[in-house]
């Protein structure tokens, strides 16, 4: 047996031989198994995708919508080659999910990205107990420890409201898929007066599809120029000099991300004001997390690997470095 | 907004309007007492010292139960150590934001005893909002606030905030005592106010209309001649005992050393003269010193009140100063001679040292006029960077600067400084934070910072790599982040050799 007693790494990714299909293979394989829909997690070219029902349309939107996909309800379960493989959310965006794998009594998860706070649009983290955890380890230093999301989205306004003083519209440069659509439910909240643009919208629209509660927006080119700076905007690339900006008397262009935690971050963003808000795990949730699943083995990917691995390890935790062991997979098979 | 997020602001922001916009919507909304303290904080005017940084970290160490390794891990992706203690203490939901008024009253009633200290700053960690207040607290507690905002920029925040000229608040600085502050607000209504603002208020100063070499022949001669120095060009008023310096191009008041000053205000006439001075040691960022800077008197405007129309007269009255016996104090009277022939002045005009002059200025009966060294502009990018002057500076304050070639950076010329203290220490982290090698004294930095520079000319050079070297160069502005493509490439430079 190898590291694990179900999985496999390969140059492709993880691989599931008894069922003989990947999850979030980073090259085209037959059988995909996709725990959300981010660049680095789903790309094009699979022959077969299977993700949640919620992850079905923004993977068509994405991905085009020509592809082979099954989708699967959280907790509903599909038996491949005697494995039985099942969706649970992770609270990272909606549709977002942690692959469970079950073999003989035997339990795998496969985290995917996850957050455990609650944002209201993504349904929320559920723990589960497990044998072997793979981890994201995105934000996995002392460093990165999240304030209550409320606090955050309270400076986002108090910035929107200072620079409607200012007759100046506010735009946040944020992700189009997951953390647009998590600003502009938690914004709408102070105020209706919120647009994005069309690579968001797009999104926007899919969701809306499957009932996720994206309040409908005001299209860029429709803003008063009169009212522009009552405007929070969201567009997914930092743009200053973007055809319908020239409408806007004055802007600020502010960015939300995790990364903005650190001023050694902050300063080398190219926006006039940053917020930390990510939809990643931070330090304690990810130690949190992976205590409650009980797990005896972790791997840990996608992200500050080494560091995270060699504190589970030092917690007495059989822990590894799943990024160093997929790239020496990697080079052996190059 | 509230100090620390102002604080916060300023030290994230490189651009200059928004630094003034959020200083000024500081000032409106400020109490007068507040005003005054955060002036002090904001000229670098630091409250003392009560624990160390380290101290600091040890007690953060003792609240955040990680490894030792992983703990050194942390503070170096932060790169910024009161960033990281800021992060690696507990991210609460602190409910009280940092008054500075009282910070400043509780730091005199603590004792400064260890144990009491302690207890205070963990306290403090505790109900104070994490984001940016406890970490404005931590800077200040241990004396690390690094905030100096410039005058000019303060003066033009107050002048928006109290719909007033930056002039006025200039004067308004120079007659406050620290100690019996006054706020501006009523100092500027004030009767002593206004009648020192009548007194003091810039004369017109002369405009002289540029003319190009070609146009010199069409003077009328006899001609009077004086260079035009490169320095800080100013006026200074003498009224009576008071002595009055205007910064032209700024707009802001000003002193000099306090020999010149004392000496100039000693004279029994009143006058008003404009002058430049020129720093002989610009690397001293206080040149409080005396005889660090030559004072270089240029015209008389004004003389025991009463304008002289000829500058010949003009040149007479200077005498009565009786400076030409100040050298000791390092004031001149600038060199004027009298030309007859454009040709003799187009030589003088040659033979100018263009570090020193800009070019000259030229009086006739008709008027001013002034011929000025043509620069050209260039965008060059930072390559090595050492320190001027080891023993009197600490700030990396020369610049290798390089232009392209192909796909690589050739050196083509090496600047000192000329920019302001607060641009200069910008640059100076950016030099610290971004070393990729150290050779002795010089640091290789990571090619990202681009200067925008003039020049007065191109020369060949056997001595350089580039085969080219840039004469009488001064920076103009920096910027991060450009791409490598606006760098001048040297073939466009080398078309600038005749
Ligand atoms: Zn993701
Ligand atoms: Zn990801």
């Amino acid at each position: 047996m190898g590291l694990s007693s179900l999985l496999e790494f390969t140059e492709h990714g993880i691989y599931v031989p008894r069922g003989d299909f990947y999850i979030d293979p980073n090259k085209k394989v037959k059988h995909a198994v996709i725990t959300h829909a981010h660049s680095d997690h789903a790309i094009s070219g699979h022959q077969n995708y299977l993700c949640t029902h919620l992850s079905k349309p923004i993977l068509k939107l994405r991905l085009g919508s020509k592809i082979k996909i099954q989708s699967l309800d959280y907790a509903e379960s599909l038996n491949i080659n005697g494995v039985k493989v099942s969706f649970h959310p992770a609270g990272h965006i909606p549709g977002s999910a942690q692959v469970r794998l079950e073999y003989k009594g035997n339990i795998v998860v496969i985290s995917g990205d996850y957050k455990l706070e609650n944002d209201g649009l993504a349904d929320p983290f559920e723990i589960i107990k497990c044998h072997e955890y793979v981890t994201e380890s995105t934000f996995a230093l002392p460093v990165y420890q999240w304030q209550k999301q409320d606090i955050i989205y309270k400076e986002i306004y108090d910035w929107w409201q200072y620079n409607q003083s200012q007759k100046k519209a506010s735009i946040i440069n944020s992700y189009p898929l997951g953390k647009s659509q998590r600003l502009i439910h938690a914004m709408h909240q102070y105020s209706s007066n919120i647009s994005c643009h069309s690579s968001i919208e797009a999104t926007n629209q899919s969701y809306r599809s499957i009932d996720v509660p994206i309040p409908t927006l005001i299209d860029i080119m429709d803003i008063p120029k009169r009212d522009a700076h009552k405007y929070l905007i969201l567009t997914p690339t930092i743009i200053s000099q973007a055809y319908w900006m020239q409408n806007f008397p004055g802007f600020e262009i502010a960015e939300a991300s995790g990364w903005m935690a650190t001023k050694n971050r902050r300063h080398k963003s190219s926006s006039n004001r940053q917020f930390t808000l990510s939809d990643h795990a931070d330090w304690n949730a990810l130690n949190t997390t992976i205590n409650a699943t009980g797990a005896e083995k972790v791997f840990v990917t996608h992200g500050f690997c080494f560091e995270f691995s060699e504190y589970l390890k030092e917690k007495g935790i059989q822990a590894y470095n799943l990024d160093s062991i997929l790239k020496s997979n990697k080079s052996i098979a190059d | 907004m509230r100090l620390a997020l102002l604080i916060r602001l300023l030290e994230e922001s490189n651009n200059k309007e928004e630094k003034i916009s959020q200083l000024a919507q500081y000032f409106i909304n400020v109490s007068d007492e507040l005003f005054f303290e955060s002036l002090l904080l904001l000229r670098g005017n630091r409250p003392k010292k009560i624990i160390s940084t380290e101290t600091l970290l040890d007690w953060t160490r003792e609240q955040n139960s990680v490894p030792q390794w992983l703990f050194e891990r942390s503070i170096e992706e932060c790169n910024d150590t009161h960033d990281a203690i800021n992060l690696l203490l507990e991210q609460h939901e602190g409910e009280h934001e940092l008054n500075f008024i009282e910070f400043k009253l509780q730091l005199q009633s603590i004792p400064l005893h260890l144990d009491e200290v302690k207890k205070y700053v963990l306290n403090q960690w505790k109900i104070l909002k994490v984001n940016p207040d406890r970490y404005f607290f931590n800077k200040l507690i241990s004396g690390s606030l690094r905030v100096h905002i410039d005058d000019v920029l303060l003066f033009q925040a107050m002048a928006i905030a109290l719909k007033t000229t930056k002039q006025k608040i200039s004067l308004c600085f120079s007659l406050m005592d620290p100690l019996k502050f006054l706020h501006p607000r009523k100092l500027l209504k004030s009767k002593i106010f206004l009648e020192k603002f009548a007194i003091y208020s810039i004369r017109n100063h002369k405009n002289y209309v540029e003319i190009n070499q070609h146009q010199l022949q069409d003077l009328n001669f006899p001609v009077f001649v004086s260079p035009i120095w490169i320095g800080v060009r100013i006026q200074i008023i003498k009224h009576k005992s008071e002595l009055f310096v205007w910064d032209l191009e700024k707009q802001i008041l000003i002193f000099l050393d306090s020999e010149k000053q004392n000496y100039l205000q000693s004279l029994e006439f009143d006058f008003v003269v404009e002058a430049t001075i020129i720093s002989l040691n610009k690397l001293l960022k206080d040149s409080q010193e005396s005889n660090q800077e030559m004072l270089i008197l240029e015209d008389l405007l004004e003389w025991n009140h009463l304008e002289i129309a000829s500058f010949s007269e003009r040149l007479k009255c200077f005498e009565f100063l009786n400076l030409n016996s100040k050298q000791d104090l390092n004031i001149y009277i600038n060199d004027v001679s009298e030309y007859h022939d454009p040709n003799i002045i187009k030589s003088r005009f040659h033979t100018l040292e263009f570090n020193k002059h800009k070019g000259l200025n030229l009086y006739n009966s008709i008027g001013l006029f002034k011929i000025q060294a043509e620069y050209k502009k260039a965008k060059l990018i930072l390559i090595y960077a050492q320190k001027l002057n080891q023993s009197n500076s600490s700030y990396y304050d020369q610049y290798t600067l390089a232009c392209r070639s192909g796909t690589t950076l050739v050196p083509v010329s090496k600047v000192d400084s000329n920019f302001e203290f607060e641009t200069l220490l910008e640059v100076h982290n950016f030099i610290v934070n971004n070393t990729v090698e150290r050779f002795g004294p010089v640091r290789s930095v990571s090619p990202q910072l681009v200067f925008e520079i003039q020049y007065s000319r191109i020369e060949e050079s056997k001595r350089h790599k580039a085969g080219i070297v840039l004469k009488d160069v001064s920076l103009l502005q920096f910027c991060l982040d450009e791409s490598i493509d606006v760098i001048s490439a040297l073939s466009e430079l080398k078309q600038g050799l005749k």
